[in-house]
């Protein structure tokens, strides 16, 4: 597959992944050790970051001679870059020898202590060995002097839902839509975990919060369920007084309507029973909400 | 006017030397520093004040989108009276002057190496073995403006502006090989001069040179920072902003 | 106490599921025919919903996918009797909070319902087991009861793995759809129509 592939076109292919974060290591491997094997002077001085992908995503297929050979070549190359060291640290971590990485991260914390990379390495290797607990409070203290890490925030805020600690996860994604209030995904991620919570007083907050992510991106579908969703438990609650009551099915039937319409738009004309499902659960849910 | 006819021997011995060796000694810049680089190590105090500086900026600016509880909280958080962040933590007094810190000074004296002195040297060079040419023209009128700009070292007040000078020529090439450089060394090269320059600024914005003030100044616009919730009627205006899909069926339907 | 049998379609689209995102915990439904389920002793698995592979401990879409698939089965026919999760770490096999509170939830609707775990350290592109493991409802707890008392059979079973092993090594996970996928971009399935069709080539 890969040899048909323009070289240009392969690596810009690779730079598109490596600035998406897409993880398709297995393409990776391939499409890098086409370019790496085949036009390695073209590349001029981005080889060195293809050698690091590359590394990367071999090391997350288990290819270790492949990854053992980049980093011989690399440190060959530099031999006194961290971060070329630091795949080296990667690779133990792959053996599952983490006793040994996290000795070798903490030689490389002492050469430059306010190095990132490595910090995060170590916390990653906390989480690696099911040590969530010691992994949160790791990170709480890399944030303290990395206060605007957004990474750092969002990884923070998925290990407290999965401790199911919501409270402190809503904090972590109030950070980020500081950081970046127009993305719409922060919005509807934040409301998502604000519904989790429950109460009528997160329910409110959750409606509103998806309510904006769809006035920010009319296309999130995640977006429009959760306002439906929301809507409905507050209308359905019995303490919601009559025009509370009004307001919300106001709102849920507008989402419904949106997400039908979005629906027909997406599927064309011809499948008039896929459409019959999604009505009878808006009605169903309508007339008999979600406990 | 009689049309300036020129010596085609300028071309060759002139227009095209200046080209080639601004050209030459950008690449030769762009391998010198890299071999005189050297890693800047960060101190992790810095890193962290300049980080929450950031982050209160960013409660200032955004935090209408958060709801009234946690705005309260993060300004608690930073301005409280006893316990606020930019209250209890103390920085010794403004940045050291670079020149008792000898790291510092090396530091500076590689940037100047690398991208003063060349540009001094070739420059004045080049100016004193080309001075008073004039070497070409470019191909449409310009302004009276431009002469200072395009005639350097050629100083005829009857001359059109739109020849251009020896001198003018070699600062041309200085800026305008950018491109070519960032095609043949790759991104981020450091032949890159305004790029080198926009660097220096932007370090300049992100380590505020006293901590202390900064942080006052800081504490200061957020202490008048007040919360107005970007949320209030959110669904109102949703739903009042977008067509129903029906308005849309309907109109589809009968045109 | 129940037997359970998985058929091939079932399987597959879970096994695919866990493969085309390795480095994520994943989660679905597998669904039983009812009529089937009336006559008691044995449930059999038919097919196979793929949730979702980024946080599933939120609640809102979880409960979005659940009445979707219900009204779905509704009109086919079909219920939700399984749960299934693969952890995001290769040798976590428990199931945790969040997978226990799905299940019970599935079980209030379904009484003979599962819990089913995959092995990820059986996952292998031969595919020589199964890699589920059977968690079922003792007195108010989801439990593993050993691979031996296991009532887990998976239908035909020497050509569902070597079924699945294919279709891993022809990369078919890739035209798989989730439920995270589908509200990702409503225009993909996560009926997967196609490629139930690919599945039932290949066997």
């Amino acid at each position: 597959m890969a040899t048909s592939m323009d070289w240009q076109e392969a690596r810009d292919k690779l730079k598109k992944w490596r600035e998406e974060n897409t993880r398709n290591s297995i393409e990776t491997v391939e499409l890098g050790q086409y370019l790496l094997e085949n036009y390695r002077r073209r590349l001029g001085d981005e080889v060195w970051t293809i050698y690091e992908q590359v590394c990367i995503a071999a090391l997350d297929c288990g290819d270790q001679d492949l990854a053992t050979d980049i980093i011989d070549t690399v440190e060959h190359n530099f031999p006194s870059s961290i971060r070329g060291k630091r795949l080296e640290g990667l690779q133990l971590e792959s053996l599952g020898e983490y006793e040994a990485a996290e000795e070798h991260y903490e030689i490389l914390l002492k050469e430059d202590p306010a190095n990132a990379m490595v910090r995060k390495r170590l916390i990653a290797l906390l989480k690696g060995q099911n040590r969530l607990g010691e992994a949160i409070k790791e990170l709480n203290a890399y944030l303290q002097k990395f206060m605007s890490d957004h990474e750092a925030w969002m990884e923070l805020a998925d290990l407290y839902i999965s401790e199911q600690n919501y409270n402190k996860a809503i904090f972590c994604f109030e950070e980020l839509i500081m950081s970046n209030p127009h993305n719409h995904l922060y919005h509807q991620k934040y409301a998502e975990i604000q519904y989790t919570q429950g109460g009528t007083e997160c329910m409110e907050i959750a409606r509103k919060y998806f309510a904006h992510a769809v006035k920010l991106n009319g296309n999130n579908m995640r977006a429009l369920y959760g306002m439906f969703m929301a809507a409905t438990n507050i209308a359905s609650s019995p303490k919601a007084s009559g025009k509370i009551k009004k307001d919300n099915m106001k709102y849920a039937s507008w989402a419904a309507q949106q997400i039908a319409y979005k629906y027909k738009v997406a599927q064309g004309k011809d499948t008039g029973s896929k459409m019959k499902h999604l009505e009878t659960m808006l009605d169903c849910l309508q007339i008999a909400p979600a406990p | 006017m009689a049309e300036l006819l020129l010596d085609p021997n300028i071309r060759i011995w002139v227009v095209l030397p200046i080209v080639f060796i601004t050209f030459f000694v950008g690449i030769i810049r762009h391998y010198v520093s890299l071999l005189l680089a050297s890693q800047k190590k960060v101190d992790l105090q810095k890193v962290g004040d300049s980080q929450a500086l950031m982050r209160s900026r960013l409660l200032r600016e955004n935090g209408r989108f958060l709801p009234r509880k946690s705005f309260i909280m993060r300004k608690h958080f930073f301005n409280d009276e006893e316990t606020g962040f930019f209250k209890t933590q103390k920085r010794e007094g403004p940045a050291q002057n670079p020149m008792t810190d000898p790291s510092m000074m090396t530091d500076m004296l590689k940037g100047n190496l690398t991208n003063i002195l060349p540009m001094i040297v070739i420059g004045g060079w080049i100016n004193w073995t080309f001075s008073g040419f004039v070497i070409t023209k470019v191909p449409f009128p310009l302004t009276l403006r431009f002469k200072p700009m395009l005639q350097r070292g050629v100083e005829l007040a009857s001359l059109d502006a739109s020849w251009v000078s020896s001198a003018s020529w070699y600062f041309l090439n200085v800026f305008g090989l950018r491109s070519v450089y960032s095609l043949i060394l790759g991104e981020n090269n450091a032949a890159d001069q305004a790029r080198l320059m926009q660097q220096q600024m932007n370090q300049g914005m992100a380590m505020a040179p006293d901590p202390t003030k900064a942080f006052k100044g800081e504490w200061e616009a957020l202490e008048i920072a007040e919360h107005r919730w970007a949320m209030q009627n959110v669904e109102e205006e949703l739903i009042g902003r977008t067509p129903m899909p029906e308005d849309i069926y309907v109109k589809d339907k009968y045109i | 106490m129940a037997e359970y049998k998985v058929k091939l379609q079932a399987y597959a689209k879970a096994i695919l599921h866990a493969a085309k995102y390795p480095h994520c915990a994943v989660n679905g439904v597998l669904l039983a025919d009812k009529e089937k389920l009336k006559d008691g002793r044995c449930l059999e698995f038919v097919d196979c919903v793929p949730f979702f592979h980024h946080s599933l401990a939120l609640a809102p879409m979880l409960e979005v996918a659940l009445v979707q698939v219900d009204a779905y089965c509704q009109a086919q026919g079909l219920k939700i009797a399984a749960y299934y999760q693969a952890n995001e770490l290769l040798k976590d096999l428990e199931p945790d909070s969040i997978a226990v509170r799905i299940a019970d939830r599935i079980n209030d609707n379904s009484s003979d319902s599962c819990l089913l775990m995959i092995d990820n350290t059986k996952l292998t592109a031969g595919c020589e087991k199964c890699v589920l493991r059977l968690h079922t409802l003792q007195d108010g707890k989801w439990g593993y009861r050993g691979a031996q008392a296991s009532s887990l059979k998976l239908d035909n079973s020497d050509t569902t793995l070597r079924v699945t092993a294919d279709l891993l090594r022809s990369r078919a996970y890739n035209e798989l759809v989730d439920f995270d996928t589908h509200l990702g971009d409503i225009t993909k399935e996560w009926q997967n129509l196609e490629l139930n069709t690919q599945i039932e080539n290949c066997s």
